[in-house]
């Protein structure tokens, strides 16, 4: 009977005493077989190297398909996918257990949060795990030489007692005397150190393919997952020969053990670089921080700085630099020169308006600049950028964001710019957000679009992420799908199983696709803190816009409802508890999972820097994948693709509807006879019409708009629309018919009708698919389309919605409309700006703050701001007529109740309803 | 709107003057010279530090001709840097009118010239009264009228009188606003017409005056004088002439030339403060209005379209409210949405403004408020902003604004 030491539990250490008796049920198959199901990078994660000191983690992995390029270069390579690999841990067993596959499916999970402690404990053990910045292939390991005395490979002394361990009769000597799993160079998995089909030189290698946990290899902490175990005691060992050297050894003795070390660079990296350098990975090493070198010569002509400055140290050290704390980037310009003005700035002002500077305009060599300010006790952070690049608006709020995300991530201000190991990940984080708030050009180019609907600045200051409305079947499914993981159930996973307290509480956790909010179970301040974090490192974009191979994200933060705005809670004498947060971020594909972690309260208190808990990240993992079977991407996608709901409409069909329109419209308004007189502009775009399918939904919302429909038709030109509904609410002959009316008379009968009988059939299924559809219902009232483009910003649960429809890339395209869209963002910010004073105005008002220079109280109530633009197309050289002109409103309005909600609409002038109607309409439709 | 004027030489940063609107205390020395100072040191650099914003007040700074630093601290106004920047422009062009730009620019002898800068203060203090004054010329870079059916009538008195004065520039202000003028006065540049009904509304009233000034574009060097009348309460006549006649010679012939129009003047001063004629009917909602033509820089604004009953007296808003809250929302709209007008003053466009970011030419622009509404219409050379009460229906905003402005331009007479 084999005995085998067994950790009791996953995280800690074995007690020697205490061994678990175990016949056959442990199994070695399980080491390996782990690998078999998802994962594909089991053993080793590809992330493991890249964890930091402090045991935080940003890893992103370029996608699939490119890996294959990598890895067919390297000579040799370890690859990770299923029928590779980690077998080889079966070499020296001579049976093959084929029975007990039950028990060995059950463990799996077990072994991987065993090994997943081994690794942890290996890269505990080692300082020298490899700089973040040198870019290793995943899952590729290769050496710089196999050839010893090339200096890579160095001695180990440790010291052995055989016998002294008894893992099992499977067990490999090596393993029960050195503690370390051998495992193969071979792409070939090895049996019995038979080779295993496959043509090819036999590699019979020993690679370091794990360690034993208190095994002596892990306790000497020199011996690292992937090295090559060239020689024991001097001899030569492969295979076939390292039983026959090891059975040799007596005693408690030292042995010398010679090993290879993994390669740190490859000699065919420049190539692989060169090869590899597309869009996409290009962005991951953007996102990844890996090209930090390649910022500089981008940004050259562009005055911009971010620099934390402090107030300590005599004037006299000016020249010496002393009073930076922290700059970036690191050249010097113009802006660093005047640092002194800027903390003095700050200073001072507090003396004359008793508050500090929030901002500054300044000249520099013909450029304007802005300066934000945000002042912590006698330090300052200080962004500074160009004008046309960034407007005032939106450096405060940059600014604000960055001072919360500092927060956030370091605890404080002084927490995050003092230390000087977070240099590397400040300029990663600088990097990126210049990247984004200077929209360069590469960026665009790589297609980053999600930055480039941002190029008014106007979505970014939005305080939330976009929002993507599923059907509520997918919609429950994924919220299920997550509460799974929140429950932390995990069967014989879960602690209650080893009788120990979880490490770990799951807090929440949101879901994003292409980087639209899914899902989400935080609370909105915790959320605002993912989503600030998820949307300064690029991570949203990055996954919209490219699938990603793998993102593995783990950081301490301090949420800032929990850390630093400490409100007297809801419910009295409840306290949050007094304890450690950490992020998850997991990423596959398009897909992204945030997940907050608590260390402390109900769950054990944590220590030190804990690395990344690998079992979390594959069950965050797992739910990726789970949500994948569920066709969630399937659903996204379609949702994405289905036309926008509401139905919108563009510039240009509009005004080509105008213009063509007036032939058909007389030929038509003969048989229209029983409609009343159309309007000019009621040549409506056929595309939307096209999509129309009647639904009981739509149904409904066509005769809640009939009413109000018949008031578009005796509209003269260049009354004000606003004016006719009062006078037109009178009944209609065609009202019925009215709400879907079209462009061809036929297509508008088929409409009414089927619209009728519908809901008569019992044709569940067509119900069905036409609700998930929910395809262009039409928001505005009367006969045409007029919404050009909407955005809903809910405040309260940190989303705003804005199109996502299949037409919105079409769209792109057409000159006019994308104009009209930065127009409307550009417009947005305007009244937004008007809303947010109004809404502090208010909030000071009821705090009692009084300025020192009075209050300003004209704008404090405002609740809804217009404006009307015309926009003609450019194109146009026919100067004889008069250019058709298209006019159109942008109207904000801000709801305080129940909770402050912003709405804002671009619709067509001659839309024939009332504004506020609008408005209300869509803001009623959207709950999270 | 309280705020801080700070005038320092621009070599020294020797402070000239203060001027302080607003129950604030005085700020201490070390402030000022560090206000200064963070000035200074930027320009050593080449950089100029144009303006600073705090959560509730803006600060911006400009020197003139190298010579003198104006640092104006206010409420921030939630407007563009720009409207600031216009104010502390016209700051200075007030002291080239009172003061003349040699002595501005070459300071030689320092505490002479803060005895001698001080006949600006009241112009300067005006400058700053923003919504306490009555006018809106300030703020509007526009000369502010009054739309009297007397004017036709009026305009050939005041011809034949400046004719008498041997001076082609003359105008007749009722209550501080330009009833009539003659064809060289408006040909004046924008600026020049603000200060100097502004000047004459600044200064303390009496029968006659006599003073000397400069014409901050057409002659910055050169002074000319200044001669104005008081003719019926309210009314008065003002000539810029050269050194002939003397004010006595004039005064004379005052007498002469508007002894009958004596009803007139005294029926035109009572427009006042409807600023336009009854004849023009205005919706019951409309609070006050500010309409602006650009092409002759001429506004027409008014806070009270009608007669207020006594009965209504305190639940309607305040006269002054009104003016605060039309100035806040022409603020809100010039240079943030529509385009601005082209200044005569020399500012180079230096503020970052909102509205180059739009793509097209906007129009009409409103705001809904708990307490009021606000419609703007942009129709070249017209810009009208109204204030209405908040029982009008937002719908209808459009249409009576639009109904208001056609009532307003209409009449042929009366030419805004």
């Amino acid at each position: 009977m084999a005995v085998r030491s067994y950790p009791r539990d996953y995280y800690g250490p074995l007690d020697e005493g205490e061994e678990i008796v175990d016949d056959d049920d442990y199994e070695e198959d399980s080491w390996s077989s782990y690998t078999d199901d998802d994962f594909s990078d089991s053993f080793e994660p590809a992330w493991a190297n890249k964890v930091g000191e402090k045991g935080d983690l940003f890893y992103v992995e370029p996608p699939e398909g490119e890996e294959a390029l990598f890895t067919s270069h390297q000579p040799l390579h370890i690859n990770g996918h299923n029928n590779t690999g980690i077998n080889s841990h079966e070499v020296n067993s001579a049976q093959t257990n084929g029975s007990a596959k039950q028990k060995e499916k059950t463990s799996i999970k077990k072994i991987k949060g065993f090994i997943g402690l081994k690794k942890k404990d290996d890269l505990n053990g080692h300082a020298n795990v490899q700089p973040n910045n040198t870019s290793t292939p995943p899952r590729s390991v290769t050496f710089q030489d196999s050839v010893v005395g090339q200096g890579l490979w160095r001695q180990v002394y440790i010291n052995v007692e055989p016998g002294r361990h008894n893992y099992g009769r499977r067990a490999t000597l090596c393993e029960t005397v050195f503690g370390i799993i051998p495992g193969s160079f071979d792409s070939q998995p090895m049996r019995n150190g038979v080779e295993n089909g496959g043509p090819g030189v036999r590699d019979t290698r020993i690679m370091v393919q794990g360690l034993v946990p208190e095994g002596e290899a892990i306790k000497c902490g020199h011996i690292k997952i992937g090295d090559w175990l060239m020689k024991v005691n001097d001899l030569d060992v492969d295979f076939d020969s390292i039983d026959t050297v090891i059975s040799t050894i007596q005693g408690p003795t030292q042995v010398k053990l010679t090993l290879q070390k993994l390669a740190i660079d490859f000699p065919s990296r420049p190539a692989l670089a060169r090869k590899t350098n597309d869009a996409t990975d290009h962005l991951v090493k953007l996102v990844s921080g890996e090209r930090l070198g390649a910022y500089i010569p981008q940004f050259k002509n562009v005055p911009h700085i971010a620099m934390y400055l402090t107030l300590e140290g005599s004037s006299d050290s000016m020249r010496e630099k002393e009073d930076i704390v922290y700059q970036f980037p690191r050249q010097d310009n113009k802006l660093v020169q005047v640092r002194g003005l800027f903390i003095t700035l700050c200073h001072m002002l507090v003396d004359v308006t008793n508050n500090s500077a929030k901002n500054s305009t300044l000249l520099v060599e013909g450029q304007l600049i802005h300066v934000g300010y945000s002042k912590q006790g006698r330090e300052v952070l200080i962004i500074g950028v160009p004008a046309n690049r960034v407007p005032a608006e939106q450096l405060n709020h940059v600014v604000d964001d960055t001072v919360r995300m500092m927060k956030v991530l370091y605890g404080s201000l002084r927490g995050a710019f003092v230390p000087r190991e977070h240099q590397e990940k400040l300029d990663h984080f600088f990097s990126l957000l210049f990247q984004r708030v200077l929209l360069n050009e590469e960026l665009r180019q790589h297609g980053m679009k999600c930055m480039e609907t941002g190029q008014d600045g106007f979505l970014d200051t939005l305080p939330g992420v976009r929002w993507l409305d599923l059907p509520d079947e997918p919609k429950v499914n994924i919220s299920n799908s997550l509460s799974e993981l929140e429950a932390a159930d995990f069967a014989e996973m879960s602690d209650s199983y080893y009788d120990r307290r979880r490490s770990y509480t799951i807090l929440g956790s949101c879901l994003f696709y292409k980087g639209y909010l899914i899902a989400n179970h935080l609370h909105k301040e915790d959320f605002m803190d993912i989503a600030l974090y998820t949307k300064y490192y690029c991570l949203l974009a990055l996954s919209s816009e490219h699938q990603v191979g793998q993102v593995v994200v783990w950081k301490e933060v301090f949420p800032t409802r929990r850390c630093h705005e400490q409100t007297d809670p809801l419910i009295p004498g409840y306290t949050e508890p007094d304890a450690r947060w950490f992020l998850l971020v997991v990423g596959l594909k398009h897909s992204l999972i945030c997940v907050l972690l608590e260390a402390g309260g109900c769950a054990g208190w944590i220590e030190g820097h804990p690395t990344p808990d690998p079992f979390f990240v594959d069950q965050a993992r797992a739910t990726l994948l789970h949500l994948e079977t569920l066709d969630m991407a399937g659903q996204c996608e379609a949702r994405l693709h289905s036309p926008s709901f509401p139905a919108l409409i563009t510039a240009d069909q509009q005004l080509q509807g105008n213009k063509g329109a007036s032939s058909q419209q007389n030929a038509k308004a003969g048989t229209k006879a029983g409609a009343s007189p159309v309007s000019k502009k009621s040549q409506g775009p056929e595309s939307i019409l096209k999509n129309k399918k009647p639904s009981p939904l739509l149904d409904r919302s066509r005769t809640e708009s009939d009413g109000d429909s018949t008031q578009s038709f005796d509209t003269s030109e260049g009354s004000t629309p606003v004016m006719n509904r009062t006078f037109d609410r009178k009944p209609s002959a065609g009202s019925e018919d009215s709400g879907g009316s079209g462009g061809s008379n036929q297509l508008f009968k088929n409409t009414g009708k089927k619209s009728r009988t519908m809901p008569g059939a019992y044709d569940m299924s067509g119900m069905r698919r036409d609700l998930l559809r929910q395809d262009s219902v039409k928001m505005t009232a009367g006969l045409d389309n007029t919404l050009f483009h909407y955005l809903h910003l809910d405040s309260m649960e940190g989303v705003y919605v804005c199109p996502t429809g299949a037409e919105v890339s079409d769209l792109e395209g057409s000159a006019l409309h994308s104009q009209l869209v930065q127009n409307f963002h550009a417009c947005c910010l305007i009244i937004r700006k008007v809303f947010e004073k109004a809404v502090k105005a208010k909030e000071r008002e009821t705090k009692g703050i009084k300025s020192r220079l009075g209050e300003d109280t004209s704008l404090i109530d405002v609740k809804e701001h217009g404006v009307l633009f015309r926009c003609s197309p450019e194109s146009r050289t026919d100067k004889k007529k008069e250019a058709p002109s298209l006019t159109y409103w942008v109207v904000g309005r801000l709801f305080f109740d129940p909770y402050p909600r912003e709405v804002y609409v671009c619709f067509q002038d001659s839309a024939q309803q009332n504004l506020v109607e609008l408005a209300f309409k869509l803001s009623f439709g959207m709950c999270v | 709107m309280a705020a801080y004027l700070l005038c320092l030489s621009a070599g020294g940063g020797v402070p000239l003057f203060t001027r302080t609107k607003g129950d604030l205390k005085p700020l201490p020395f070390p402030v000022i010279g560090s206000l200064n100072g963070v000035h200074m040191f930027a320009s050593t650099h080449d950089v100029s530090l144009l303006s600073t914003t705090t959560v509730d007040a803006k600060v911006v700074w400009k020197v003139f001709h190298d010579s003198i630093t104006l640092i104006l601290v206010s409420r921030d106004d939630n407007a563009s840097d720009s409207h600031l920047q216009q104010l502390i422009e016209k700051v200075f062009l007030s002291m080239v009118l009172v003061y003349g730009l040699d002595d501005l620019t070459n300071i030689k002898n320092i505490e002479r010239f803060k005895k001698e800068i001080k006949v600006c203060f009241k112009l300067v203090d005006s400058l700053l009264d923003q919504a306490d004054l009555d006018t809106f010329s300030d703020l509007t870079d526009s000369v502010d009228v009054v739309l009297g059916p007397e004017n036709s009538i009026l305009q050939e008195y005041l011809d034949a009188f400046v004719e008498a004065a041997a001076s082609p520039y003359g105008c007749l202000l009722v209550w501080g606003k330009v009833a009539v003028a003659t064809r060289k006065w408006w040909s004046l540049s924008s600026v020049e017409l603000v200060l100097l009904s502004l000047l004459v509304n600044s200064l303390p009233k009496c029968s006659a005056r006599d003073i000397p000034i400069f014409l901050p574009h057409g002659s910055p060097k050169v002074p000319h004088r200044l001669l104005t009348f008081q003719l019926v309460q309210g009314v008065e006549v003002c000539v810029v002439c050269g050194p002939t006649p003397s004010l006595a010679e004039l005064q004379r012939e005052v007498d002469r030339f508007w002894r009958t129009a004596f009803e007139y003047l005294k029926s035109s001063t009572r427009i006042h403060p409807r600023n336009f004629p009854t004849s023009i009917l205005t919706d019951q909602s409309i609070l006050g209005f500010i309409l602006i033509n650009r092409e002759s820089h001429r506004c027409l604004c008014t806070v009270e379209p009608m007669e207020e009953d006594s009965s209504r007296q305190g639940k309607t808003m305040s006269i002054y409210r009104r003016r605060e809250i039309l100035r806040a929302f022409y603020k809100s709209v010039v240079r943030t949405i529509f385009t601005p007008p082209q200044s005569d003053m020399d500012s180079t466009e230096t503020a970052d403004t909102l509205h180059t970011r739009l793509k097209h030419k906007a129009l009409e622009t409103y705001i809904v408020s708990e307490t009021h509404k606000c419609f703007a219409m942009n129709t070249n050379p017209y810009e009208l902003y109204v204030l209405y009460s908040i029982h009008i229906p937002t719908y209808a905003l459009r249409s009576t604004t639009t109904k208001l402005l056609s009532s307003l331009i209409k009449e042929k007479t009366m030419q805004v």
